[in-house]
């Protein structure tokens, strides 16, 4: 459980500056872009600009999801693991069992939102690779 | 009486040459003694008191289990030091490097209020019942570890940033 916390710092950075800095975010990771010395990258750049736009909303989507997912998530791990420190028997009430219950709820959502920034970052990576085929993943 | 008129026009003339050649190396540094400068001389400075005081806090976290509470608040006042000279640093970042790293300082930021979290959740640990023995070694191991990786990240970073270069 530490390393995850260790682990998800970047991730977990990454995801708060999204939010906090929305518009100015992408337009710097465009401007980053646009800089990049390949001139196909540059103008596939270009020319996706306004599917890379709606990725990075749902990106953007995704990460608050997961963000507000993943503390509850460890929070209820972090609780857990002191109920069982305390008591190994403690497992067998009801309010432990409902906290493994809502925990790994979260944990799935997490997972979940994860996957959908996954799944728009694979999208992105196509875009802005020449020669690969570009089917934009929509809302899904 | 006009020989007097001119000659205390040429001594207050004389008195703004010399004022401005006294003042003149100031100008040289931009915005100094007003503002941080952001030369790659300041630069450099502050990005090793940010790795010295990555170094100061790490050393709290390998002592602080043997201190006590005395352990925690220590640790806690190293990580605000840190806190104090990362934001120093950023001061001393030029337009070009604020426009074109705005995200990525803006991550290491954040990636410091995460590491901070730390501090909340040994308070919350202790509170339910963990033995603080306990909870402060494995707050020191998440600060510790979290810290090293928030290093890599700002040398990478200030690398890419060409900070201090």
């Amino acid at each position: 459980m530490n390393r995850l916390q260790v682990d998800s710092l970047r991730i977990r950075a990454r995801a708060q500056v999204i939010q906090a800095r929305g518009d100015a975010y992408f337009a710097s990771w465009s401007e980053s872009l646009a800089r990049i010395k390949k001139p196909e990258v540059r103008a596939a750049a270009e020319h996706f600009r306004p599917e890379l736009e709606q990725s990075f909303s749902r990106i953007k989507l995704a990460s608050k999801e997961a963000g507000s997912e993943f503390n509850p998530f460890l929070h209820g791990l972090r609780m857990l693991r002191i109920d069982l420190e305390k008591d190994p028997d403690c497992m067998k009430e009801n309010a432990a069992k409902e906290l493994v219950r809502t925990t790994r709820e979260h944990g799935k959502e997490v997972i979940r939102q994860l996957n959908a920034v996954n799944t728009e970052l694979e999208s992105i990576t196509k875009m802005l690779t020449p020669g690969k085929t570009v089917t934009t993943s929509g809302a899904s | 009486m006009n020989t007097s008129l001119k000659q205390m026009v040429r001594d207050r003339g004389l008195a703004i040459v010399l004022l401005v050649t006294m003042l003149a190396p100031l100008f040289v540094y931009a915005q100094w003694p007003f503002g941080t400068p952001t030369t790659p001389d300041a630069q450099r400075n502050a990005l090793a008191a940010v790795r010295s005081q990555v170094n100061w806090l790490q050393n709290a976290t390998r002592t602080a289990s043997g201190y006590g509470g005395g352990g925690y608040g220590n640790v806690q006042q190293q990580f605000e030091s840190l806190r104090g000279a990362y934001i120093g640093l950023t001061h001393t970042l030029n337009e070009l490097q604020l426009a074109r790293g705005g995200n990525d300082f803006a991550e290491l930021e954040a990636g410091l209020s995460i590491i901070q979290e730390a501090f909340t959740n040994y308070q919350e640990a202790v509170g339910a019942g963990q033995p603080e023995s306990t909870a402060i070694r494995e707050m020191c191991q998440i600060v510790r570890e979290a810290s090293q990786v928030w290093l890599r990240e700002l040398n990478s970073r200030c690398s890419k940033h060409r900070v201090g270069m």
